[in-house]
């Protein structure tokens, strides 16, 4: 597990590096490096070293708060409204895969976060938990500290129950080419437009 | 909205002698009584489905066993089940548990119409059985037909058979012949051992909603998407004059009323307005009520508090009101004596606020009820009414009835 952990650091590391390469006109001073096809509304408040790849979503009102440690964030996520994305962790990095839904009101402070997972309303993942690819945290439910979940879990219900499925969490293409149109004509964009001033 | 608004501490008396909440209570116009959900009949106006709202016609529903065959639960969690496609065929998948009809082994389907369900294995028995029934229901009330029939019909007629009637005969003779083949009955079976019913167990719990969803299916058999069971929705009629109390528009969608006489529209609305201090024994209280007239016509009423036994001694006078009706133009009505002036606090268009006092004893402390008998007219609406439809004769439509209700409220 630990061997596991070291080779995605590794290998994240590696991809950030490249990618803060590429962007470097985006990075500004407070460590939040952000690609160029991703869209963030100017209302979300991005703190500490932050770094969003490409094809993301970011609604407004949402908080990621990397004041106490590094959050790298891979493609494609739908960061929805209030929903909360903090490092609680001192200097450890919070990784977050691709093709993520963490719906209104979620809260994430996990350590590591896989691919085609759905988070759901009001749910929550607390901190050092990881939750791996395929899996679905349904609306009030939550994922305990140090808790690692496996692969294709779906967590339901008043008790949090678990349960294996066998049906894949698609991929939310429709959806972020909606938003990626819809969200621009409507909202000042982070790093693109200034708001209205003193914002 | 009936806990907002305190409505729960405040019951009438219907006319069979229940005490019921207001909202709770219906009027019957015509024998000008007020009937509870106990003492009016109720019928089933549509079948529908509350999830896709397809109505469908009592023998459909039947046929359907009150299912719909459109809309399917999660019968691991009972929430709604969503289609998804995928290689333009379609299965059902959980959105919030993530159980998918592939959980089940069912194969992707072409349309999300009729999913297989569980079926009753003694059907066709169950069917024969009810068949055999029903013939002998047949020959044993045979006698009783020919009895109701016309002795005359069963003369000489039928020997010349002119109209027929010798096949009719025939056909019944045939009925009325006893069945000769009655169905084998079960040979005993030896019971279960418990060795026998732990073998064929899986490890797979099943909580008690999810049984209950499907009894039929067996702990080794997996769980089959529900079908969602189908509702009705309800006429009310008065027990009486079986005249109708309550019935929704046409359509199922539609939230209106075609027919509705609830209490509130015509009994005068009383509520508490503050909430209740402390009570003290032998010390004056006061309860501070408000009275709204939500029927369409002025209304003459006189408040009477009673004092009995088990309810709290009230020193107020009766009071005596008339509230205007919501859509008359003046806002102040006549009709306050000026001795009566204290007693009421507000006037605002058709409500009014009263304060009574109460003196509490002893042993009214624990549970304290308050008790008042309203007597009211309310001007020409109902002779109006009444006369149009043609119920009251006209010389009668000319008198306001005097209606009373009876209230109790809590002042805990």
């Amino acid at each position: 597990m630990e061997y596991l952990w070291q080779n995605i650091l590794q290998s994240v590391a590696k991809s950030n590096a490249h990618f803060r390469k590429r962007n470097k006109a985006m990075a500004d001073n407070g460590g939040v490096s952000i690609a160029s096809s991703t869209v963030v509304c100017v209302e979300a408040d991005i703190k500490g070293e932050v770094l969003i790849k490409e094809g993301c979503v970011v609604h407004p009102h949402v908080i990621i708060d990397a004041s106490n440690g590094p959050i790298y964030i891979g493609d494609n996520n739908i960061f929805e409204e209030f929903s909360v994305i903090r490092n609680n962790s001192e200097g450890q990095p919070m990784i977050i895969g691709d093709s993520n839904i963490f719906e209104v009101h979620s809260k994430c402070s996990a350590k590591y976060v896989g691919s085609r997972n759905v988070i759901g309303v009001h749910a929550v993942l607390e901190d050092g938990c990881s939750v791996s690819d395929d899996c679905s945290v349904a609306a009030r439910c939550r994922v305990y500290a140090k808790q690692n979940l496996e692969p294709f879990v779906a967590i339901y219900g008043q008790t949090n129950a678990h349960r294996t499925t066998i049906t894949p969490n698609l991929t939310p293409t429709v959806q972020l080419e909606f938003l990626r149109k819809i969200l621009p004509s409507y909202h000042h964009l982070y790093g693109k437009k200034k708001a209205a001033p003193g914002q | 909205m009936s806990a907002l608004l305190q409505y729960n501490k405040i019951k009438y008396e219907c006319t069979c002698g229940k005490w019921r909440t207001l909202p709770d209570l219906f009027f019957c116009r015509q024998c000008f009584k007020i009937k509870c959900d106990d003492c009016s009949c109720r019928e089933i106006d549509v079948i529908f489905c509350p999830r896709c709202l397809e109505p469908s016609s009592p023998p459909d529903a039947r046929l359907k066993k009150h299912r719909c065959t459109n809309c399917n639960d999660c019968p691991n969690c009972a929430n709604v089940l969503s289609a998804r496609t995928e290689n333009e065929k379609c299965y059902l998948l959980c959105q919030h548990c993530r159980w998918s009809s592939r959980d089940a082994n069912q194969e992707d389907r072409d349309n999300i119409r009729s999913w297989p369900s569980k079926e009753n294995p003694f059907a066709n028995e169950l069917n024969e059985v009810t068949a055999y029934m029903k013939r002998l229901e047949k020959i044993e009330n045979a006698p009783k037909d020919l009895k109701k029939g016309k002795s005359k019909a069963w003369s000489a007629f039928h020997l010349k058979d002119k109209f027929g009637v010798q096949q009719m005969v025939e056909k019944r003779r045939k009925q009325l012949v006893p069945e000769v083949n009655p169905i084998d009955v079960h040979a005993p079976t030896e019971a279960p051992t418990l060795e026998d019913e732990m073998k064929g167990r899986s490890d797979v719990l099943r909580t008690l909603d999810q049984v209950i969803m499907q009894p039929l299916t067996n702990l080794s058999e997996s769980l089959l998407p529900v079908k969602v069971a189908l509702q009705g929705r309800v006429l009310v009629r008065c027990d009486e004059c079986e005249r109708t109390l309550v019935k929704r528009d046409f359509g199922v969608a539609t939230y209106k009323f075609k027919i509705s006489s609830f209490a509130r529209e015509f009994v005068p609305d009383i509520r508490l307005s503050r909430p209740i201090g402390e009570l003290k024994v032998g010390q004056t209280s006061h309860v501070l009520l408000s009275i709204t007239n939500l029927s369409l016509s002025p209304l003459d009423l006189t408040l009477t508090p009673q004092s009995g036994e088990r309810t709290i001694q009230c020193s107020s006078d009766p009071i005596k009101l008339v509230l205007p009706s919501p859509k008359s133009a003046d806002s102040a009505a006549p009709g306050v004596h000026a001795e009566q002036s204290d007693v009421i606090v507000f006037r605002q268009h058709n409500r009014v606020g009263l304060r009574l006092d109460v003196i509490p004893s002893e042993s009214d402390l624990s549970s304290p009820v308050l008790d008042l008998l309203i007597t009211y007219s309310q001007d020409g609406s109902f002779s109006h009414l009444a006369a149009s439809e043609k119920i009251l004769k006209p010389e009668e439509s000319g008198v306001d009835r005097i209606l009373s209700a009876r209230l109790r409220i809590d002042l805990n």
